[in-house]
């Protein structure tokens, strides 16, 4: 029995030699260049980041999935920074995200985070690692670049590279500009004097609504409340009745709600809409986590009618030429784009690549994750599309027009474009 | 085909279908772990008297067919699944030392394992546990070399065996089920979180810290568990549910503090006596809610890490810890001799506080380039993120301390008292076991082991932000108690590692593979087909069925073993009183 | 002074620290007397507001309840899937609705025939559902350590909402669900509303009253349809053969067996009693809230077995009271107090009540069992 056996394993054992004698020879053709997406592939944000992933991979595919005239192969994985116990971003699944990344040498880029809560553990360990550039197509959290005069935290944004050398870059505006643009749009385009503020507690919705809480004040609006909502909540009809008798006994002139679009966004408009009618009496505004077809899916078209959501960068129809090939490229391979996000994955892959790009004319090394950080920062009048746009010294996009949309007939359409 | 070669045939298949996932120097690992699997399973059907040698040639048929089911799907893996699912063939110079590694590996660890079942019984347990102490020892070295980067999940794992060892006092031992129990993992983490971070401007060193988590663990186990003393069954669950649903919500909104004295600010003022509001707090930022605290320290080795300058300061720390280290030794000599173990005791805990408090000395914050890089592996000072060699010892060592304790408890007097409680609590009463005593206590020795956890957590996350500790975390916690089996430490480590390894390692890995299966085989397969194409790729997509896969889990794992994987042996007797025989021989021989 | 004296002085001594203590720290978490004083004040009319809120709020949560309360009652398991069921069945009504073209007619006639095809075919499969979870996950761990079905009830749990998530994203069942992914909410149209504007009657019953205060026919119809299934269950219990072999049952298993009833028959009727009556609520709550979420079922059941715990555990009137007590609670604390506290309000009041009464509201104040 053994000896039978013993001889079927020395067979194996040879078969394998002799194929893998085969088998070799393969890869070549230049180095691998990789670049990882870290985002929360499960549960409730899947809807977005999987069209940001889709975004990504719709920019790899147009370069080919190579760099440099085809010295440098690219690879590209989308890892998920989310556990199944849990459901939305793990801090340990995240922090071992970016572990790993630092690890594996042929990495040379992060697209990622999603959320900014999870930026914060993953920007000082790929900052020791290189550094390795970070481009997030998502996190809006203020003090991830920007000092204390932005509304940061005293340590910020200091803690976050402790190498002293900045290597994390956002492609998206951040807290501080979008909520500063929103009061101002109430105040002066909407004519609103009196305003009630919402936020689902998180650290992007709650950041936006705090920004436009001191900005409202700062212009003279007056606000009546600012509460926090539990996201898990059934129904929100009882905080919406004392709101409505909140302004000396009737409804405030607006309800602005810092929050996004999973937090129960949509129960929280249709309550509001129950108890103090349509959004026409009182407005109703968000930042772009509420800028979603799924929002307005989820409220109901009649109920979502009029509601007002801001988004950085321009309306699609004052879209650069390259923003409309981008819209039109991916509705052809993807379906109809629904999700805000998705422009922001083409651009970080699309400057991500073109870093790599100026670091070979240069001469350089794309393996080199120092180089390529460097020439991430570099970035300078970049024709993307979002338009034309630099990163500033923290890394900031110079972009900072902000589109106000509005829902007309079931869907979100451009009001207007203002900074 | 007889019972051991099915035996061999199932390890191989586990093992070979395993590297299905996992790829490149998996199936090294997944072989020896495997082997001693086998080795562990065919030991017992052997007579030990045989003498070592035979048995190790009697286990040999059932190695080599093991063995040869894993070459083979190996194999498989190399030439057929990988394409299959995209992956790029890999280096020859890992598939074939992996595969020899695995195969070899894996028929020697089953011999040898088998072969110590024919040592005399004290020699094979030594022969165990020398063994498992050898890969508890090699496994993060192995997984460095092998570049599998499992040290991680596993460090993550055994938080949660930390945490379901403190849940079995409470679960386990003392029989009141607690469904709340994050709430103190939450204010373990919390305490390291603020005890040692920018939050405050508080930095104590984590090695103070850890212990002021578990002592703060233990006073809220008191505190929470008082309430719960009248109550009896499911009702003392769903108040510990209450805690667990609090206890987050706390840490999210302590952040806009204002705390003023009613006397003066509203009730007086009420019957128009005029007085000054005193102010306590007045907007203060404690928990920093959902933004989290971070950075969070993390554990320093001064011993290692100091410059020149420091050099008699280190003179002095080694001869303390000589010092330190030759008292308790001889203190324990001594004491051995003449019996008197309470002194002992006392004497060798002062040492070892002695040797603790040479760990808080001040230290220096620059690095030394002589001892920057031990063995090229560990690292000196503080303990960083990107190697996880350091924390996975750390760990480790908490975790042989907790079991240390957890034993010490279980076999004294309250452990028995607790065990009297969970049987009948009447008749423990009326034998002169208090019962508000021993609860109080259960819920305080189970608090603090969560205390451990909570800091190490904290640190080695370096943030900490309130949702981690919500419900479901509580009941991922219980999850690994009674997976593994219930009271029973081993059990526990058990359940945790086989939880939190599915949830971390298994079930992503078996989403990609399936991921790339549909993108690279079955959707091209699909090309005449458009509609059904389309149709496949949106629902087939394995990222939407995580969930789903992470319940089908729980839901197989229980039916297949309603006692857990590895029950108490009380449970296991209770369970199969009725039985002839139970279907797994009990450790007699 | 006399003992009792001493017992009433020390008993207000306690209160008053307590006071106090609520007094001073109760503020962090939206407990400001004052300020609830002014607001009351501001708006007496509101308190009422608040309490037809809850009230309807409460109604939903008490229909869950009785589910759980029931299943805890027979096996004493805390079936987690089972507000996973609930949501399960609010996905089904929305599903029929849909494909019967109800969705998209104004058709009162249409509208109500296809409100109680769904609500019939809510009812049947979420009971179909819930008793193919005890024969699959529960049945075959009865004499299995107390807590292992409690690990395979919250397998499942994570398995049906899986299954709604994939649900919520086939937008060829319910077109409304647009093609936005299964994860985020879907939206339950006002029907009850529909009906009325066609009509030309007043959502708001009370306008006809002239009383300033919002009372909907949504409201009343969950309330109405809540106390309703409570009454009838309680009659169905207590009178019918099968309710009596599942009181028989709950209260002794091994006895019940030896007078001949058929436990595994009494318990899966029970576990179809359950999943009928979550399939109900799925409805109700979808008309109410008009929401169709994969996630909702997880709250709901959390809040849902609260109030069961709360009114006295395996009672049928006090799982309705719970629910009640719930919603009242979330309501005042949402209104009064400050949104982002209410989930601990309503656990800190849990944890009171229970304190006081170890076994509930209504449950029966036993000693210890054997």
């Amino acid at each position: 029995m053994s000896k039978r056996l013993f001889v079927l394993i020395s067979v194996l054992v040879a078969a394998s030699m002799l194929l893998a004698a085969c088998g070799g020879g393969g890869g070549g053709g230049g180095a691998t260049l990789k670049i990882v997406s870290s985002l929360p592939m499960t549960g409730a944000s899947l809807t977005q980041t999987q069209t940001i992933v889709n975004a990504e991979q719709l920019r790899l595919e147009q370069a080919n999935y190579s760099a440099c005239g085809g010295k440098y192969k690219i690879a590209y994985e989308a890892w998920d920074d989310a556990s199944a116990a849990l459901g939305k971003w793990d801090p340990a699944v995240e922090t071992e995200n970016a572990n790993k990344a630092a690890a594996d040498k042929s990495i040379i880029a992060y697209l990622g985070t999603f959320n900014s809560g999870a930026a914060k553990l993953s920007i000082p360990i790929l900052n020791q690692a290189g550094p390795l550039v970070m481009v997030s197509p998502a996190n809006t959290y203020a003090g991830l670049t920007k000092d204390q005069s932005h509304g940061a935290e005293a340590d910020e944004p200091g803690k976050y590279y402790p190498s002293g050398v900045r290597n994390y870059a956002r492609v998206v505006t951040a807290d501080d500009v979008q909520g500063a643009v929103d009061a101002n749009f109430m105040s002066s385009k909407l004519g609103v004097k009196t305003v009630y503020i919402l936020d689902d507690q998180e650290l992007y919705g709650k950041g936006v609504a705090d920004v436009f809480e001191a900005t409202a004040k700062k212009i003279g609006m007056t606000v009546l409340g600012h509460e926090g909502i539990d996201p898990k909540a059934a129904d929100y009809k009882a905080l919406m009745t004392k709101i409505s008798t909140s302004n000396a006994g009737g409804p405030p002139d607006a309800i602005f709600v810092g929050m996004v679009v999973d937090n129960n966004a949509s129960q929280l408009l249709k309550d509001k809409v129950a108890i103090m009618g349509d959004n026409t009496k009182v407005k109703y505004m968000g930042p772009d986590g509420i800028q979603t077809q799924a929002f307005i899916d989820g409220a109901g078209k009649d109920v979502a009618e009029g509601v007002y959501a801001s988004v950085a960068g321009l309306a699609p129809e004052n879209y650069t030429d390259a923003g409309k090939k981008f819209l039109a490229d991916y509705e052809a391979k993807y379906g109809k784009l629904t999700e805000p996000y998705a422009i922001y994955g083409y651009e970080a892959m699309n400057v991500t690549l073109a870093a790599i790009e100026s670091v070979c004319a240069s001469g350089g090394d794309p393996t080199d994750r120092a180089a390529v950080t460097k020439a991430v920062f570099a970035t300078k009048d970049f024709n993307g599309v979002l338009g034309t746009w630099s990163f500033d010294a923290n890394g900031d996009t110079t972009l900072t027009d902000m589109t106000v949309y509005q829902v007309k007939n079931g869907a979100y359409s451009a009001v207007g474009t203002f900074k | 085909m007889n019972e051991n070669i099915k035996s061999g045939i199932t390890f191989g298949l586990i093992g070979g279908l395993l590297t299905f996932l996992f790829g490149g120097w998996s199936v090294g690992v997944l072989g020896v772990l495997m082997g001693i699997g086998l080795g562990l399973a065919l030991g017992p059907r052997f007579n030990p008297r045989d003498g070592w040698m035979s048995l190790a040639k009697q286990a040999l048929p059932a190695a080599a067919a093991s063995g040869a089911i894993l070459l083979v799907l190996s194999l498989l893996q190399n030439y057929v699944i990988d394409p299959a699912i995209g992956q790029n063939f890999e280096d020859l110079d890992v598939v074939i030392p992996a595969n020899l590694v695995g195969v070899v590996g894996g028929i020697l660890f089953t011999c040898i394992v088998t072969a110590l079942h024919g040592l005399s019984e004290e020699w094979e347990r030594k022969g165990k546990i020398i063994l498992l102490g050898l890969v508890i020892l090699a496994f993060p070295f192995v997984d460095k070399f092998t570049e599998l980067r499992w040290t991680a999940q596993i460090i993550f794992a055994l938080i949660f065996v930390i945490l379901g060892l403190g849940l079995n006092i409470v679960v386990g031992y003392a029989g009141l089920l607690d469904l709340g129990y994050a709430a103190f993992f939450a204010i373990g983490a919390y305490t390291t979180g603020i005890l040692s971070s920018p939050q405050h401007n508080i930095f104590l060193n984590f090695w103070l810290v850890i212990w002021i988590a578990a002592g703060v663990g233990a006073i809220f186990g008191l505190i929470l568990g008082a309430p719960t003393l009248p109550l009896r069954g499911d009702y003392l669950a769903i108040v510990t549910l209450g805690f667990g649903e609090i206890v987050p919500v706390l840490f999210r909104n302590l952040i806009d503090v204002t705390i003023k004295e009613p006397l003066t600010c509203w009730i007086l003022p009420l019957f128009k006596i005029q007085t000054a509001c005193i102010t306590f707090m007045s907007h203060e930022d404690l928990t920093a809610g959902e933004k989290g605290i971070n950075p969070v320290g993390r554990p320093i080795l001064p011993i290692i890490k100091l410059n020149e300058a420091m050099g008699i300061e280190l003179v002095i720390k080694i001869a303390v810890l000589l010092v330190a280290l030759a008292l308790i030794t001889f203190l324990y000599i001594r004491i051995w001799r003449n019996g008197n173990r309470k002194v002992g005791s006392v004497a060798s805990y002062a040492a070892i506080v002695a040797a603790i408090l040479i760990v808080f000395l001040p230290i220096p914050r620059t690095r030394v380039a002589v001892f920057d890089n031990v063995l090229g592996i560990i690292q000196p000072g503080e303990f960083q993120s990107d190697n996880p060699i350091p924390w996975y010892f750390l760990i480790i060592a908490i975790i042989l301390l907790s079991i240390f304790l957890i034993n010490r408890l279980r076999e004294s007097r309250l452990g028995r008292a607790w065990m009297a409680i969970r049987e009948d609590e009447l008749a423990a009463a009326q034998m002169g076991i208090d019962p508000v005593r021993t609860k109080l206590l259960a819920f305080a020795m189970g608090a603090t082991f969560s205390g451990f956890a909570g800091a190490f957590y904290a640190a080695y996350i370096r943030g900490i932000f309130p949702s981690v500790f919500d419900f479901s975390a509580s009941i991922i916690i219980l999850c690994c108690v009674i997976l593994g089996g219930i009271g029973n430490i081993n059990g526990v480590i058990v359940g945790g590692l086989a939880l939190m390894t599915a949830d971390r390692l298994f079930l992503p890995a078996l989403k990609d593979f399936l991921k790339g299966l549909l993108d690279h085989t079955v959707l091209p397969a699909l090309s005449s087909n458009p509609t059904l194409q389309a149709a496949v790729g949106q629902n087939a997509n394995p990222i939407l069925y995580r969930f789903l896969l992470f319940g089908l889990t729980l839901v197989i794992m229980m039916s297949v073993r309603p006692e857990g994987l590895v029950p108490s042996a009380q449970r296991r007797m209770e369970l199969h009183a009725g039985e002839e025989s139970g279907g797994t021989p009990v450790a007699a021989k | 002074m006399s003992a009792k004296a001493k017992s009433i002085l020390r008993g207000i001594v306690v209160a008053a620290v307590v006071l106090y203590i609520a007094f001073l720290l109760g503020p962090i978490a939206g407990f400001d007397v004052p300020a609830i004083a002014a607001s009351i004040q501001a708006d007496p009319k509101q308190l009422i507001q608040f309490l037809i809120i809850g009230i309807s709020n409460g109604a939903i949560i008490a229909i869950i309840a009785l589910g759980y309360t029931m299943v805890y009652g027979i096996i004493e398991l805390i079936n987690f899937a089972h507000g996973d069921v609930y949501m399960i069945g609010v996905f089904t009504s929305l599903t029929v609705l849909s494909l019967t073209g109800t969705l998209n007619t104004n058709d009162p006639v249409k509208i109500i025939l296809g409100l109680a095809l769904a609500l019939v075919v809510s009812i049947a499969s979420c009971a179909m559902l819930n008793a193919t979870i005890e024969r699959l996950a529960y049945r075959r761990l009865r004499n299995a350590p107390r807590l292992a079905p409690l690990i395979s009830a919250i397998g499942m749990s994570f398995i049906i909402e899986n299954l709604g998530l994939i649900w919520a994203s086939q937008s060829w069942l319910v077109p409304s669900f647009g093609t936005t992914g299964g994860a985020s909410q879907k939206f339950f149209p006002d029907l009850l509303g529909t009906i009325f504007t066609v009509n030309g009657w007043k959502v708001n019953l009370f306008e006809y009253f002239g009383i300033p205060l919002r009372f909907t026919i949504k409201d009343l119809l969950v309330i109405v349809l809540a106390v309703i299934l409570m009454v009838g269950l309680y009659l169905f219990v207590q009178r019918t053969r099968l309710g009596k072999a599942m009181r028989a049952t709950a209260q002794n298993r091994d006895a019940a067996k030896m007078l001949g009833i058929d436990i595994d028959r009494v318990i899966s009727a029970t576990f179809l009693i359950g999943g009928g009556l979550a399939g109900a609520a799925g409805l109700m709550a979808g008309l109410y809230n008009n929401t169709a979420w994969w996630f909702m079922g997880f709250r709901a059941g959390l809040e849902s077995f609260t109030a069961a715990v709360l009114g006295g555990i395996g009672n049928i009137t006090g799982a309705m009271l719970g629910g009640f007590l719930i919603g009242l609670l979330a309501s005042f604390s949402d209104g009064y107090l400050n949104a982002r506290w209410t989930h601990a309000w309503v656990f800190a009041t849990l944890v009171l009540v229970l304190l006081f009464r170890p076994s509930g509201l209504l449950g029966e104040q036993v000693g210890q069992k054997a």
